[in-house]
């Protein structure tokens, strides 16, 4: 390794397959001080790192707006389902009006 | 009151277990679903909220019948552990000409910038869920109750009994293959 290479990986503190793992507890704000300031060192001098964080973060807002709308709100038997609860109802009137 | 928590329940349950099964049977499972519900809720202790309690008894239900057809990878697995396959980036793309492996050659391609009308199109929505689906079981429970649904890491683990560490690493994974997707559909 040449000085030029020594320094360079001294000032990134960390490599980028390292710090691609890091991404999620970045985000989910677990990251340890000590490895929040080399994820956070890193990032500032990576192009590479930022852009995949970003993504990321892109990707969680594509799914989040992936989100299928058709689905039903109610179930097909829910006919059946309030009959059971008028039935549990009718069973145990006295349990239902002291509890 | 019965019927604000089915409406409040039911989409979200519904979306996950067709994550698993065709929508018929998962129609089916959440139906099921609610009837258990009813019939075992003096069992309900209240350890749990009972939003949790409620996918928990779905969850169970469904990856029974896709265990029966074949189609669950066991949910004690992150993912696939073969080396390499377990980084979030593809180790032979991390290597810079000039500080040697692990390190960005140069930036990935910026899919994330395009055009809005390119994210939003509806080609890419199905993508992202195309990819979902093909996630491990486990990634991909993480990853809808999480980015889909909304869910805090709290609820997700209390609903899968996971540790906060295991959640962590599956919705690691699981996004990270949704992005990886994302660039080789849109790059
Ligand atoms: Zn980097």
């Amino acid at each position: 390794m040449t000085d030029d290479q020594f320094f360079i990986k001294n000032e990134l503190r960390i490599t980028c397959a390292d710090a691609v793992e890091l991404v999620t507890e970045y985000l989910e704000e677990t990251l340890s001080p000590a490895d929040l300031d080399d994820f956070q060192t890193h990032l500032s001098l990576c192009e590479g790192c930022q852009v995949f964080l970003d993504q990321v973060n892109a990707t969680i807002t594509l799914m989040s707006r992936s989100r299928q709308v058709d689905v039903p709100l109610l179930p097909g038997n829910m006919d059946a389902l309030l009959a059971v609860l008028d039935e549990r109802a009718a069973q145990k009137p006295d349990e239902a009006s002291s509890s | 009151m019965f019927r604000t928590l089915v409406e409040d329940l039911n989409p979200g349950l519904t979306r996950l277990a067709r994550t698993y099964v065709t929508a018929a049977i998962a129609d089916e499972v959440v139906q099921e679903t609610w009837m258990s519900v009813l019939r075992s809720i003096d069992t309900f202790e209240g350890r749990s909220s009972l939003k949790t309690w409620i996918y928990r008894i779905m969850l169970n239900k469904v990856r029974s019948v896709a265990g029966r057809e074949g189609k669950i990878v066991p949910f004690t697995s992150v993912g696939p552990h073969a080396a390499g396959d377990n980084a979030s980036v593809d180790i032979e793309r991390l290597v810079h000409p000039d500080l040697g492996r692990g390190y960005w050659p140069d930036a990935p391609p910026r899919w994330d910038s395009m055009p809005a009308e390119s994210l939003e199109a509806q080609e890419t929505a199905d993508r992202v869920d195309r990819a979902i689906s093909s996630l491990p079981a486990a990634q991909r429970e993480v990853v809808t109750l999480r980015d889909i649904e909304g869910w805090s890491s709290e609820e997700v683990c209390n609903a899968l009994g996971i540790s906060t560490v295991n959640q962590r690493v599956l919705l690691h994974r699981g996004r990270v293959a949704v992005r990886q997707a994302l660039e080789d559909y849109l790059s």
